[in-house]
């Protein structure tokens, strides 16, 4: 309303509005024509980049000001600056276009003539200043409450004082008594120790724990659970998720090498060993900062400034020059957004647009990582120190020395137009805290300001770590922050909720032990367990009377229950291998590599690209311990909202769609966990009804109650019937290697051997049609027979000393191939080592085609797929399968997959001679191990050719067993486990 | 943030039904979302085009070989690019002499629009083209330069044009999703996944790969026989129910129980729309499905069709995947590379216009050819017939949904190299994309700390000359 009356008025009497009270106009209420100009885009810039050193807060040339309607029509002293709706009698417009005889303005140039233009318009329209927001218009932005200081305060007073268990609840109750809501009755002991088991270790509990839990009679069995519970090694393996998320945690670099960053693991590693040590927040945001410049430095430490490596790195940037301040600005964002909740990051070209954070303290703060190996180096070390440098084998960060190169500011954050130079600083706006940065300290190795940094963050006076960490710690308990912007406490973030319990929850925080009853010490135990012992957060997620109460507070920003909530994408994933019975809680160590779909490898533009899924019970382990690529983020993750990697996740999305449903429906590693626990269940129980209810404790911690019951088992029984008419087959049919087309090669070590006087072996005679005879004249090289793995089969040894038998034939012709190897490998920890291989120095060298391991029993398929996998158990006999073509090349050791990749080995080159043993004439790289048979085709198996065949290698070696084909009760029973893991009762949290 | 969305496009569904009022009634879950995260959603203002194909030839073709007709080139031949022109030589490879186009051009229409004959059946609709022959990029490296082209940032972790599209206007059909990639059977696009992401929006606005080869979309195969899933889904319904219903309703619960009918419905939806037998033998004939080199892209091109169709709005096909010679990035030879690449995507492109125009799409629909950056006017080392990447100047092409055609819009200067003449840059394409589609590039924002992002950031002009 009042923005239409300023309009007209500006349109038709300028001199009118200049009597006027000079109110901000505000962008709600529509003029009635809408100005053509976009004031934001065009005329803001403009005036502030070229008008507004000269005419702006800090200087007025001539007595004018140009950064404020108001300003611009009081004028300076040649009057005012614009006459709205009249740019030819302004004199802004005709200092720009050369008009004004006396005057031309800006001094060093004109402006674009698109620029002109618009300010010709944006007059035209009156001249319209819209104020961009309230916080914007507000007299002082330090009065921003997140600005200032923390406060003390006391918990109020409430009249059903029954209610409050701690201080929290006082909070929470004063306003809730205010609003006339009455908070929801307490949660069940079965829900509430579901919740906060699931909240704090990341996992379900057993029907046992429920029960145990149920019947205890202390009257403090609660707070033992929660005691338990946080001094569980999984609390800390859950509760270190939400912070990789937020410090953008991935394994590799992205972009198009989408390369590993080595050992990123240690830093993963560090979090969770953090949080379960109880490591004060101070020392745990200063190991991060500054861990290598730390007196008391340990690999430990060194490892910990991995957060700042941990960032996407283009090995091929388009500019160098300007990467390096891009690396500077990920340091900048990622410090500010996961200790400070700060947009920092908005101060890069300009001052910020909404909080009190100048350009210059961004390069102020930009300053303290300026020593770090930021420039253009070797690129083999991905934008890191060399590891000498850091003492350790980690993925670390270090200054280059302690005198980094000055730091200018750049202007628009153009790294071609460097301003004045900035020392290094903190913000501002916090005057409270302002301290100079120290120089170095005699032979020091690093700039030491990121020691400073951290030290200047971490204290107890700072108003925003302490209330942006409890936030954070809330957020995950409760579902939303106080603050339900977790990662942007400046003008543009949401106010929170409960300003004074986020104050006194603060202040707890970072008071000393023992100052007062609840003083955490920086500890984040114990705001865990202030936190879960709220009768807060032991409220139900059901309330009576939601209903109405949603009418006023639809969001709970009130907290007048607890938010019910879907796993997420982690938990959702253990609690499936939980309750199968499989989880693998073995911790630490580099992630493993989990199966995905072929289809899924489709997206990756490098086919060739192996992907090896690590061993089945390596992929058991939880989920914070897989391996993050990119590229390629296993899709059953990302369609619950596991996050994208590149940027700090303040909190993850908690979609509900239609893909989530067929992943859990139909994605093979919720049907084999399924499997699993079926086969679990069958094990202890045979009885249908009994089966079930095992079942129902299994996944659901419950017994079914009697009609679930009744209905599981007649489901179960007409599913079992349907299967008895249709009955899964595994193939048990066993195929010898000539019953299938395209045999080029067949030796075995019990037929067509021939020994020498001494025993060894001479000759050996190849059983397929093509016959090819593999000799070694020299006795000296002739591998000797022995009893494959110390059993009843035959093999021949090879004791790494140089033995190998040789034919001058080519064995296999066609690029689409398959071998197949049963072997022990005895090397252990060995350099390159051959089973077959047709390598010659001339001829084909990186285009040869040869099988064997290296290192610890890392497969190799010829140059172009190496690794390809790592044979489990290599002194065991195994069956190895290697096969390529029609757009996919696969390894097997057994019966599983060890390796594969989207596209078939490229050109090998495939004359003889090949040589059974070694690396082709190399004279080198032996077998050592033992080889009892070699079968090879020329062509690609399909699944039954495969499994056929090994069925036929199983039975004659004894190894690899064909699985059992599951029973139709089995299957059935399956089918009910899947049920389970589908309902909402497993994905969701009261 | 704030909500945590709830799958509430199922919420219209299940209130359709009635269902909702019952559980409104009680319960937990934020019940407050006005509506879902790919409703439809009315545009700013009104417009034809409902869809968009884009068309990505992934490895960057060369302008001055297919689109941007420089006949000054073949005076300059032998030559070097003037001195004066300051550029990275992407990669550092081999420079040669100014080389002219590698198959002449000849008109194409009424317009007589030039067109090369590396596209002589595009050529045919040159009177439904508008070539955008001034586009420059930020970046020399396909990595960074392909997330440019689908995300405005050369780099990665933004949403992609399909995600912006999806969030501003939702999808009209629930069934499918809103953004469907198709990638090449040679391999995705360099960078992978960022390509296609939603970047800091919620993943349900993701493209939605529709795998080249195996189930079009992943989990979408049943795993077990249809009369035990049916059963199964009915056993999961009923405990769901009684689940809800001790919990006196819940919109989050519910979202979640209508997840899985929709679900049961895409299993069969989906393949219908990627299932080619029910096209006649006509069309498959004119998309050159039944025959190589056409065959893959032929049918991507059939399969946007029938996806534009059924109501998903934003439809990316890629020519080449992987790297080098499998993609439009003709390092080697300009010849060899693009005759494989036009020769496969030439016939299907012709087929998809006149498809679209019989049907009566393409005035709905926008039509977006183009890749990464172009190609150098200089050969790649002395006498060599490749071309190094140049992201200063190159063509892109728009047609239908309002794109006047005919015209060619922007100039590169005489030697092909850099934009000379009405510069557009990624973020106008980007800008004008969402203006044919009826979204004002400064409007559609999305909050993101504190920030309201834009796909165009503070950039983008709509060209306005291209739209009728």
């Amino acid at each position: 309303m009042r923005r239409t009356a300023w309009l007209v008025l500006g349109l038709v009497a300028a001199a009118t509005v200049l009597l006027m009270p000079t109110p901000p106009i505000v962008a709600q209420g529509r003029p009635p024509a809408k100005p053509s100009v976009d004031f934001e885009l065009a005329i803001r810039p403009v005036l502030a980049g070229r008008c507004g050193s000269c005419h702006g807060a800090q200087i007025q040339s001539g007595g004018l000001r140009l950064d404020s309607r108001e300003a611009m029509l009081k004028g300076g002293r040649r009057g005012p600056a614009v006459q709205p709706g009249k740019p030819l009698a302004s004199l802004l417009f005709r200092v720009i276009t050369g008009a004004d005889a006396a005057l031309k303005m800006p001094p060093d140039g004109t402006l674009p003539a698109a620029s002109v233009a618009a300010i010709k318009r944006w007059i035209e329209d009156g001249a319209v200043w819209p104020a961009v927001s309230a916080a914007q218009a507000a007299p002082n932005p330090g009065a921003h409450w997140a600005f200032q200081p923390v406060r003390a305060v006391e918990p109020p007073p409430v009249r059903d004082r029954r209610w409050v268990r701690n201080p929290i609840d006082a909070f929470i109750l004063s306003k809730l008594e205010k609003e006339q809501i009455q908070p929801a009755p307490p949660a069940s002991p079965r829900d509430l120790a579901r919740r906060v088991t699931l909240d704090l270790t990341g996992l379900p509990p057993t029907a046992e724990d429920l029960e145990r839990f149920e019947s205890d009679a202390r009257p403090d069995r609660y707070e033992r659970l929660v005691d338990s519970l946080l001094a569980s090694p999984r609390y800390g393996e859950r509760w270190a998720r939400y912070w990789l998320d937020l410090v953008r945690y991935a394994d590799t670099n992205g972009y198009e090498r989408d390369g590993e960053k080595p050992y990123s693991w240690k830093y993963r590693d560090w979090v969770i060993r953090s949080l379960n040590e109880d490591k004060s927040y101070q020392r745990f945001v200063t190991e991060q900062l500054a861990g290598d410049e730390l007196p008391d430095r340990t690999e430990q430490t060194v490892a910990a400034t991995g957060f700042l490596r941990l960032g996407t790195w283009d090995d091929e940037p388009n500019d160098p020059l300007d990467y390096q301040y891009e690396r500077l600005d990920d340091l900048v964002h990622a410090s500010g957004t996961a200790f400070l909740s700060l947009t920092i990051r908005c101060a890069r070209c300009h001052d910020h647009k909404y909080d009190p954070i100048p350009q210059k303290d961004y390069y102020a703060i930009a300053a303290s990582f300026w020593g770090g190996y930021l420039r253009p180096g070797d690129g083999k070390l991905m934008g890191g120190p060399p590891l000498d440098r850091l003492g350790f084998p980690v993925l670390g960060f270090t200054d280059e020395g302690p005198h980094p190169p000055a730091l200018r500011l750049l202007e628009k954050g153009d790294a071609r137009r460097p301003a004045a130079t900035v020392d290094p600083g903190y913000l501002s706006l916090f005057p409270a805290l302002n301290r100079p940065v120290t120089q170095p300290p005699m032979g020091a190795v690093t700039t030491h300001r990121r020691s400073q940094l951290a030290a200047w963050i971490t204290d107890p006076k700072h108003p925003l770590t302490s209330r942006v960490t409890v936030n954070r710690l809330w957020q995950h308990h409760f579902g939303f922050g106080l603050v339900r912007t977790p990662n942007n406490f400046g003008m543009k973030g949401e106010p929170p909720t409960h300003p004074e319990l986020l104050d006194w929850l603060a202040r707890t925080f970072v008071s000393p032990t023992g100052s007062s009853p609840f003083a955490a010490g920086w500890r984040l135990k114990a705001m865990h367990r202030l936190m879960v012992t709220s009768a807060t957060y032991r409220m139900a997620s059901v309330h009576p009377a939601a209903a109405q109460i949603e009418r006023k507070d639809a969001l709970n920003k009130l907290w007048w229950r607890f938010n019910r909530r879907r796993l997420d994408a982690d938990a959702l994933r253990d609690s499936m291998l939980a309750v199968s019975g499989e989880l693998n809680l073995s911790e630490g160590g580099r992630g493993f590599v989990p199966s995905v779909s072929r289809e899924a490898l489709e997206g990756l533009s490098r086919k060739g690209a192996e992907w090896s899924p690590s061993a089945p019970d390596d992929q058991k382990r939880r989920t914070v311990y897989m391996f993050l690529k990119r590229a390629l983020i296993m899709p059953l993750l990302t369609v619950f909202d596991f996050g994208d990697t590149t940027a700090p996740i303040e909190q993850r999305e908690s979609s509900i769609v239609p893909t989530q449903a067929l992943g859990l429906l139909n994605n093979a590693f919720v049907v084999d966990r399924s499997t699993a626990l079926a086969r679990s269940v069958a094990r202890t129980e045979t009885d249908p009804k009994a089966a079930a209810r095992l079942a129902w404790r299994r996944v659901l911690g419950r017994n079914p109650t009697p009609s679930e019951l009744a209905d599981a088992v007649r489901f179960v029984a007409a599913t079992a019937d349907r299967y008895r008419s249709t009955p899964q087959s595994v193939s048990d049919t066993a195929l010898e290697p000539p019953a299938l087309p395209g045999l080029a090669l067949w030796l075995r070590a019990d037929r067509g051997v021939e020994r020498d006087p001494d025993g060894r072996v001479e000759a050996w005679l190849d059983q397929s049609a093509a016959g090819v005879r593999f000799v070694q004249p020299v006795t000296l090289h002739r591998p000797a027979m022995s009893q494959l793995g110390g059993g009843a089969r035959p093999a021949l040894s090879f004791d790494g000393n140089a033995r190998w038998l040789k034919s001058p034939a080519q064995v296999i012709s066609s690029q689409a191939m398959t071998l197949v190897a049963v072997i022990t490998d005895r090397a252990g920890n060995g350099s390159h080592r051959e089973i077959l291989s047709n390598w010659r120095r001339e001829g084909n060298v990186g285009s040869s085609l040869f099988l064997g391991t290296t290192g610890p029993s890392l497969i190799r398929f010829s140059d172009v797929f190496a690794p390809a996998g790592t044979l489990a158990q290599p002194e065991r006999p195994s069956i190895l399968t290697a096969q390529t073509g029609a757009g996919s090349s696969m390894v097997f050791q057994d019966r599983a997959v060890l390796a594969e990749r989207a596209s078939a080995l490229e050109g090998r080159k495939l004359e003889g001679p090949y040589v059974i043993g070694q690396q082709g004439n190399i004279g080198g790289e032996y077998w050592k191990g033992e080889i009892a048979e070699v079968i090879a085709f020329n062509r690609s198996l399909d699944a039954v050719e495969r499994v056929s065949l090994w069925n036929y290698l199983s039975r004659r070696y004894g190894i690899a067993p064909a699985p059992r084909p599951p029973s139709p009760e089995l299957r059935a029973l399956q089918a009910l486990c899947h049920v389970l893991v589908n309902t909402n009762e497993f994905a969701f949290v009261d | 943030m704030g909500l945590g969305f709830v799958g509430t496009a199922l919420l219209s569904l299940l209130d359709a039904d009635g269902a909702l009022a019952s559980a409104r009634s009680g319960g937990s879950g934020a019940s407050s979302a006005p509506e879902g995260p790919l409703a439809p959603r009315p545009p700013h203002f009104a417009t034809r085009a409902r869809a968009c194909i884009f068309l990505t030839m992934n490895g960057a073709p060369s302008h001055i070989d297919t689109f941007d007709y420089k006949p000054s080139l073949a005076k300059y031949a032998g030559q070097d690019l003037p001195a004066s022109f300051k550029f990275t030589n992407s990669g550092g490879r081999k420079k040669g002499a100014l080389t002219p186009a590698w198959r002449p051009f000849r008109p194409g229409g009424k317009s007589g629009l030039m067109i090369s004959d590396y596209f002589p059946n595009v050529r045919k609709h040159a009177d439904k083209i508008a070539l955008i022959r001034s586009c420059h990029a930020d970046s020399h490296a396909h990595g960074s330069a392909l997330v440019a082209m689908n995300t405005g940032s050369i780099f990665i972790g933004r949403p992609s044009i399909g995600s912006w599209v999806a969030y501003g206007l939702g999808t009209v059909n629930q069934n499918l999703p809103g953004y469907v990639c198709i990638l090449d059977k040679r391999g995705g696009p360099i960078s992978g996944q960022p390509n296609w992401n939603s970047g800091f929006m919620p993943s349900v606005y993701q493209g939605t790969l529709f795998r080249p080869i195996g189930d079009p979309v992943l989990d979408l195969r049943a795993a077990s026989d249809a009369r035990t899933q049916r059963e199964s889904l009915d056993q999961i319904g009923r405990l769901n129910e009684r689940h809800m219903a001790a919990r006196g309703g819940g919109s989050d619960l519910m979202s979640r129980i209508a997840s899985y009918e929709l679900a049961y419905r895409m299993q069969s939806e989906v393949p219908e729309a990627v299932d080619l037998t029910r096209e006649t033998a006509h069309t498959l004939d004119a998309y050159g499905v039944d025959r190589e080199p056409t065959r893959e892209f032929g049918r991507n091109c059939l399969i946007a069709r029938r996806l534009v169709e059924r109501g998903v709005r934003f439809v990316q096909l890629y020519s080449g995947g992987g790297h080098l010679e499998e993609t439009w990035d003709a390092h080697e030879s300009v010849e060899k590379n693009h005759g494989r690449h036009a020769g496969e995507t030439d016939g299907p492109i012709a087929a998809l216009l006149t498809d679209l125009d019989q049907r009566g799409l393409l005035d709905s629909t926008l039509v977006l050819w183009g890749g990464e950056f172009g190609r150098m006017p200089y050969a790649e080392g002395v006498g060599a017939p490749g071309r190094n990447h140049n992201p200063y100047g190159f063509t892109m092409w728009m047609a239908g949904a309002g794109v006047k055609g005919g015209m060619s819009y922007g100039e590169t200067d005489e030697f092909g190299f850099a934009a000379a003449v009405n510069p557009v840059h990624m973020h106008d394409i980007h800008a004008t994309l969402l203006h044919l589609m009826g979204m004002d590039h400064k409007k559609l924002s999305y909050l993101h700390q504190g920030r309201e992002e834009r796909l165009t950031d503070v950039y983008g002009r709509v060209i306005q000359e291209i739209v009728a």
